[in-house]
Order: C-alpha cells, then structure tokens, then sequence
C-alpha cells in the first residue's frame, strides 16, 4: 500500500507544484477536476468544468472571479447543495483528508467504508478504461494500467463495474479498514455523500457562511434557537446548556450584551450583528473548514472591516481552513495567502497571494486588475471587451480568447490547462493559457497544454 | 478658494482641468433638513435623514458623496432634485430655491436635473421597448415632433454606446451594463445640466463598472455636466471625482478636493473610513482603524458631535485623560448598551416579569459589568462611578444611568459644554488643508490635540 501513497502522491493535480513536495498531503480538502453541469431543457450549462484546488488547514484559499464563473457553485458543490437540473458529474472527486473524520466516519458507517487495497484484487485497468467513458488522461496519465485504483474509484468509475456499489463514502488507502484506529491513510469522498453522512459532513465538519445573513437566519425563530438547533444537532447539547453554549459563542463572535441577543430576533440585529450571529452558528459545529461566499458584499466598509478582522481572529484562535469567495479583489488580497482566479467555469490563475497580486501572468488577470479604479495612473480605466460567456460546451478552446487581448490562432483551436508559469521555476504558480510556460518557445508550450487532457497534469 | 493655491499632484491633470473649469456655483445648499416624520399614535420623533447640510457644487465639476449606508446619502440626493419633500433650509439652483417650487415651475425645471438609478433592473420597465424607455421624458415634456423625438432617440443610444437597431428590443436581452447605458441615455434625453448618480456602478462586475465610469467621464466632457456621484466605492469617488464629501449620520463630516482628502484626511471619520477600504495589494497591510458598532439609529441621533459614540479619537475628559483604552472601550460598550436598552422594545410580558423582578432577556446588569470590566484594572475613583451606573441600570433606568455616565466620562464631543451650562454643543466646520477643506470635529480647535497624531498614539 504504500506503493500506491506514492503513486498518488505524484497525480497531485491542483498543481503540479505540489506533486511530490510535503505540503500535498497535507491539504484538508482535494478537489480534482471537480464538474458540476446543470442539464436544461435548452442546453447542458457546466458550471464548473474541470477545477482543481486544495485546501491546507489553517489555510485561506480565496476564489475570485465575475459573477456567472462559478464561484459559488463550486461552494455549493462543496458543501453538497446542488439541486436539480444541477448535478456532480462522475469523474469528480473531492477529498476530505481529515484523519480525525476519516476514523469516525469509518467506524461510524463501515458498510460504507471500503478498502482499496481489497478492490485492488479484482481490477483490471484495461477492461475499465475499455468499458467506461473514463480516460487515462483525465487522471493525468498516458498509460491505463499506471493509473491507480483509488482514483477512479473515488471518481465513481468503478460502480458500472461492480467492484464498487456506488455507495461507498470512505476509502481506505493505508491500513486496516476494519478498525478506526488501523487507519493510516484515507480520506472522505464528499462528491459520493449522501444521508446520514452527508449530514454529519455538512455544518459538522465543513460550514458555510452566505452573502445575506437575512436569508440565512429564519426571521421566526429567536436568533439563540437556531444557534441551539445546530448545537442539538451535532453537538447534543440541549436545554440550559446549549443557551449558555449559545450565548458564549455570540460573545465569541463580538455580539455584546450576548445574554440578551439570545433571546432576540434577527430582525432586532444589524446587517453586521446578524452576519456575526451566522458566523457565531457555524462555529457552533466546531468545523474544520468554513466556506464563506461573499461574507461581506452585503455591508458597509466599516462594518466589513469588523467581519473580516472576526474571521481572521477566529482562524488563529480555532485554526480553521477557510475559503473564501469574492469578486472584489481588494477583500481578497486582504484574507488570502492563496487565490484561485475563476473564469466561466474554470480556474485560470492559481498563485500565493504576493505573486499573483505583484506579476499577475494570466491576460485575464491582469485585465481584472487593471480595471479596478486608482490601480493606474491613467485618466481612462481600462476594461475587458464584452461579457463573460455562459459555459454550454465542452471547452475545446481557450473560453476568454474572444475577450483576450492577447489572442493568437491556436486559442481558438487548443484548449489550455492549468501549467506552471515557468518550466523550470516555482510551480506554484500555475496558469491556464497558451502563454505559458513562457520559458519555452510558444510552438512547444502550446504542445504542452495541447498534450494534456482536461483536470490531470501529473507528471 | 483660489487657483494658485493648488499644488501640482501626480495628477496634474485634474488640477488643470479644475482650474479651466473655474469655480461657478452651481448649485448653494444651505443648511438643508430632510427628515421623515414618525407621526403615529405615539408621536416618534422624526428620521433625520439628512440634518442641515450646507455645501456649494461647481458648474462642470464632479462631487462625490460617500458614507455607510443609512448615513441619508440618497436622501440628500433626492432631494437635490426634488423627488423627496425639504424640510428645511434652502437648495439655490442658479439663485433659484427650488425647494419653494411648485406645480409648473417645478415640472419646467425638472429637466434641468436628471438622475441615474443604481440598480438598472428595477428601474427600467420590463414591458417597454428600449426606445420607448429612452423616449419618454421627451414625450411627458413633449419636446418637438414625434419624429425628431425618435431620430433624438437614436442619437442618444448611439451616445452611449448602444446600436440604433437596438430601439425595438426589450431590457430583459440586454446584460447588467448596457442597461445602465440606456438608463443614461434616459437621463440624458432632456439635456440637463445636473445629474444625481445614485451608485450607479455599484450593482455591476469591475470590468463592466470601468466601462461604465469611462462613458460618464466622456459624456461630461462633451456635455459639460455636473455629477452629483453617491457612492460607497471609495476607489471609483477617488478614480472620478473632483470633490469629495463624507456624510455620516445626517451631516457632512468633511469636504474638500478628493486627492487631498484622501491623501491626508481631516476628520477622525474619514480616516476610519480610507483605513478599511481593502486594497488590492497584499503586501500592503496596513494597520486598519476598526470601528466598533455600528452608526446610531437616525431617530435618536447622539447629542454632540454624530460621531462621538463611534470616534477612536474621541475627547476625553480631563480627569480621566490617563484611564487605560481598554477601560474607554469598556465605557463605550456600556454606552451603546445601554443606549441600546432603552430603545429595545419590551413586551407585556417582560414588563411584567420585570416587576416582580423574574428574568428576562435584559439579563442582570452584574454580568454585563463583569463582562465589560472583569479583569480589568479600572482606578478606583472610575470604578465608584461606574458601579453606581451599574446599580441605576439595575433598576431598568437606563435613561438615569447614562446620564449619570455622561456627567462623569462625557466631553465636549458629547455635546457637554466644558463651561458647565446646559447648552449642547455642535461641532463646527474648520478650514482644514489649502484648499478649502472643510471637516466637522472639535479637534481642529486650537485648544485640542489634532486627530491625526491622537490617532496614532491609540491605535
């Protein structure tokens, strides 16, 4: 087994930059060529097509992009909340690799743990590749039989052969399945959660935090109940100790007077206050990760200053990953030590804050901030050129080429995948465009995207 | 003010162009009063939505108004052309009050001020083609012949950057942008001098917003028109304005030419404000100025200065000149709680318990004390007063209890005349900087500390 640790070790496809160096296996959450399409009577929109990113603990991953790139689908996707028409394709696969859940999980739900190393037995690489629509290319290699099992299953392939049930939400890398405690290696695949687990996962492990707090509390219920119903939920706590925990986490999140605001209703709370009171409820479930979709769009510059320096406060004091959604890129250079620039479905840049900010590479990166007022010196802000276009096609092709200023032939005919920016350098720093590696020739760097399919870089 | 005071900034051009442009008032605002009346069985006070504001706006020129939300921004906006009623003072259209205006006069006037809408959806009639929504101010105003009217329709569109074939189709196939171009182009069918922006970019995408502020830029020079820009993206009011005015609860805070102003801000509110905008640039972390809470209720302004339960850089009295910050935050937190208190509503209910002295969720004042000041090492003449400020609360006398506070920790920002008579004391406007920039606070006076250094020494 350890074999195969390495082996997915090295398939890392976020980035390439972190194949092989310390910081993959680290990553709290993994997603890999993550797809979610939503199937209208009209035409297949794919919302999000094909991102890879991850998460380390601790750690803020921010996601910035216009309004129709996907952000918040992949946040939804994430936390399991897409509904029909909208769907997780097959061939997605989002790793939760907290060991802690991995062994509660595995003891809690054994009929749906599985060992890979059990399947291993009975898989033919060649007859699966042959009978379902998986490629090897997706997962980052030329040759089916490299390929490791633990990849396609966790992508759902393995189901149509029967080696997998469809049922199965922990895998089982290194060590024993069959105690929690003989568990070395594994991880949770949230993309196959579904009852029971789905519940535990969702605000118990992973939280969310929305744009508008006054949609996401119920304006019936007093502000304490609906902090106390999570708490009965995933924590079991009831009756006079879950006010006490309720009003400890309101002082927590900087609510005054906490022992009163209990006992009110949202609408007796100020956009800022009722934003702390919904920070306040995801904290109740002591999550590990905290997705925030644009946390602060809804409120005043004072008052976002107050939310994010609470964020920040709450991450050092309780070390929670976070992701955060933006479109503004000032919120995101502010929160983040990692971005992802998103563009009509797919991630285009992916960078430590610093350098993305200091020598953005991606053409729509730039354009993004070079058109955000007071960063030039010029009187004329610059603009891209026409809209975001909706994503109703496979990408066959570079989808900002029409808005590209720096547009050549090939953009129409290549489609580019997240590359490091340079050959030989830091790869951390990856960009989806024909541009780059800008250390080669363009003939070849074209080759090099040209060669690789969608999702996989791992080489 | 005059020319030769300006020193050349990096952005000489705006400089010059203020100085072609010369300094013809255009519009006088003196000492205007906007508040919605409570009325109702009970008789509340009024909202003082806008509380006597006086400021000049220059032919030609662009004046940014900003502030949270709530601080009566859009208000005085309206009511600059009339759409909300005056309560008191006067607004000088060319030595006209229009505020006196009525019946024809005031239709007749109407074309001279126009206003853009921030969002572009609602503000645009679903059920009318692009050209009737563009040619309607023509036809209420019934401007020359139904012909000329359509051939000035399409003049106008093609002024904004939409095409003439564009006339026939409705606002559901335009995106976000191009229908606040045709919101413009609405505006501008009458010709009018004066235009009101109401946040007009603030519902769009960053590269759609820059197309949008390029075109307003365009259009004032080839018309020669004055904006009256309402925002709360401070970046875009640097990127266009020449003015800026800082509004806050009411009153204008501070006035004066924007890069000055944002280079190096007068009043403590406008420094809180620049220090929590995020910039795009993360190696840029400043030290932001958080302000606690959020602004008071408009119905119950704070006697003094609008911004004294809020200011970092608040005047304390002298006896207390050396009492510890995070003491003055304590004192601060049990103003707003107890200013809160008395504004709560209570139930029937409550009421009674209260009586017969059961709990209710204005939880005992002993733990709120505890909560403010617990561990802290308050001086023992402080801790008198602000015990028997506890005890008053106890009682329910929230009314009593922040009188007696005032008596021992107020100041003159507090409206506490320093001489001891009753009267309440406004601040008042001081010239600050070269360019007539005016800022409302005590501290400009020669007996008290500038805001600036007095920031930093508590920061």
């Amino acid at each position: 087994m350890a074999a195969d640790g390495d082996i997915e070790r090295t398939v890392e496809p976020s980035s390439a930059a972190d194949a092989g160096s310390a910081t993959a296996h680290d990553a709290i959450i993994d997603v890999r060529n993550l797809q979610t399409a939503f199937f209208t009577e009209k035409e297949t929109i794919r919302a999000v097509d094909g991102i890879s990113f991850d998460i380390d603990p601790g750690e803020t991953v921010g996601i910035v992009g216009e309004s129709g790139s996907g952000k918040s689908v992949t946040a939804r996707s994430l936390m399991g909340l897409i509904e029909s028409p909208g769907r997780v394709l097959r061939g997605s696969s989002v790793r939760y690799r907290d060991m802690d859940t991995v062994r509660t999980f595995a003891d809690e739900f054994p009929k749906r743990t599985v060992d890979v190393a059990d399947l291993e037995a009975t898989y033919d690489a060649e007859e699966l590749f042959a009978s379902t629509a998986a490629t090897p290319q997706e997962f980052g290699y030329a040759d089916p039989a490299s390929v490791p099992l633990v990849d396609v299953a966790a992508a759902g392939y393995t189901d149509e052969l029967g080696l997998t049930s469809g049922n199965e939400c922990v895998f089982v890398t290194d060590g024993s399945a069959d105690s929690a405690a003989g568990i070395q290696r594994g991880f949770v695949e949230i993309s196959r959660l579904s009852g029971e687990p789905q519940r535990k996962m969702r605000g118990g492990r992973i939280a969310m935090v929305f744009q508008d707090p006054l949609t996401s509390l119920n304006p019936v219920y007093t502000v304490g109940n609906q902090i106390k119903e999570a708490l009965r939920q995933h924590q079991g706590i009831r009756g006079k100790a879950a006010t006490q925990e309720a009003a400890e986490l309101l002082e927590a999140v900087g609510i005054p007077d906490a022992s009163r605001r209990v006992n009110e209703y949202p609408h007796q709370f100020s956009g800022g206050m009722r934003q702390r009171a919904v920070i306040a409820m995801a904290l109740a479930c002591e999550p590990e990760v905290l997705i925030c979709d644009e946390p602060t769009t809804a409120l005043d510059v004072t008052i976002q200053a107050q939310i994010l320096d609470l964020l920040a406060e709450i991450q050092e004091s309780r070390d929670v990953a976070i992701m955060f959604i933006t479109h503004d890129m000032g919120v995101i250079a502010d929160v983040s030590d990692r971005v992802n620039v998103m563009y009509a479905g797919e991630v285009v840049e992916s960078a430590d804050v610093v350098p993305l900010f200091e020598d953005p590479k991606h053409p729509y990166t730039r354009g993004l901030l070079e058109s955000i007022p007071g960063h030039q010196s010029g009187k004329k802000l610059s603009t891209i050129e026409g809209s975001v276009p909706t994503p109703n096609e496979p990408a066959t092709y570079c989808r900002f080429a029409p808005r590209c200023p720096k547009s050549f032939d090939e953009c129409h005919e290549v489609h580019p995948v997240p590359i490091p920016v340079e050959a030989d350098g830091e790869a951390d720093h990856t960009a989806a465009c024909l541009l780059y590696p800008d250390d080669v020739s363009t003939a070849e760097a074209v080759a090099r995207h040209g060669g690789r399919s969608h999702g996989g870089d791992g080489e | 003010m005059s020319g030769n005071t300006i020193e050349t900034t990096p952005n000489g051009e705006r400089n010059d162009d203020e100085r072609s442009r010369g300094r013809d008032t255009m519009v006088s605002i003196r000492d205007l009063k906007t508040y919605y009346e409570g009325g109702g069985l009970f008789d509340n006070p009024p909202v003082k939505a806008v509380d006597g504001v006086s400021f000049d706006i220059y032919r030609g020129e662009t004046l940014g108004l900003v502030g949270e939300s709530g601080c009566g921004k859009t208000t005085l906006g309206r009511t600059l052309i009339q759409l909300e009623e005056a309560t008191g003072g006067e607004v000088l259209f060319d030595d006209t009050d229009i505020t006196s205006l009525t019946g024809d006069q005031l239709y007749e006037w109407r074309r001279n001020a126009q206003m853009v809408f921030q969002d572009p959806d609602s503000s645009l009639n679903d059920r009318m083609t692009i050209g009737e929504i563009v040619r309607e101010p023509l036809d209420v105003h019934d401007w020359k012949t139904p012909r000329e009217r359509r051939n000035r329709v399409k003049k106008l569109l093609d002024q904004v950057g939409l095409a003439a074939e564009h006339y026939f189709r409705y606002p559901h196939q335009f995106s976000g942008g191009q229908r606040q171009r045709i919101g413009i182009a609405r505006t501008l069918a009458l010709n009018p001098e004066f235009i009101v922006l109401d946040e007009p970019v603030s519902a769009l995408d960053v590269s759609v917003q820059a197309e949008i502020i390029n075109l307003l830029e365009e259009l004032q020079d080839e018309l020669d028109l004055t904006y009256l820009f309402i925002a709360h993206d401070l970046s875009v009011v640097r990127h266009i304005c020449d003015r800026v005015a800082v509004m806050y609860l009411g009153n204008i805070m501070e006035i004066g030419p924007t890069e000055e102003l944002f280079n190096d801000p007068a009043n403590p509110y406008t420094h809180a404000l620049l220090s929590a905008i995020p910039r795009p640039d993360p190696t840029q972390r400043r030290d932001r100025i958080t302000l606690h809470g959020t602004p008071p209720n408009p119905r119950y302004p704070p006697s003094g200065c609008p911004f004294s339960t809020r200011c970092p850089a608040r005047i304390r009295p002298e006896a207390y000149e050396a009492l510890d910050d995070d003491v003055w935050d304590g004192i601060n937190a049990l103003r707003e709680i107890l200013r809160e208190r008395m504004r709560a509503t209570r139930s029937v209910r409550e009421r009674i318990r209260e009586r017969f002295d059961m709990e209710t969720r204005f939880a005992t004042m002993d733990e709120t004390y505890e909560e403010l000041f617990g561990g802290l090492d308050v001086p023992p003449e402080a801790e008198e007063v602000l015990q028997r400020v506890a005890d008053i609360a106890g009682d329910h006398d929230e009314r009593r209890a922040l009188d007696a506070l005032d008596e021992e920790f107020g100041s003159i920002c507090d409206g506490v005349d320093p001489d001891g008579s009753d009267e309440e004391i406004d601040p008042e406007y001081y010239t600050v900087g070269e360019n007539d920039r005016k800022s409302y606070c005590h501290r400009h006076d020669d007996g008290f500390r500038e805001p600036a250094p007095v920031l930093d020494d508590r920061h």
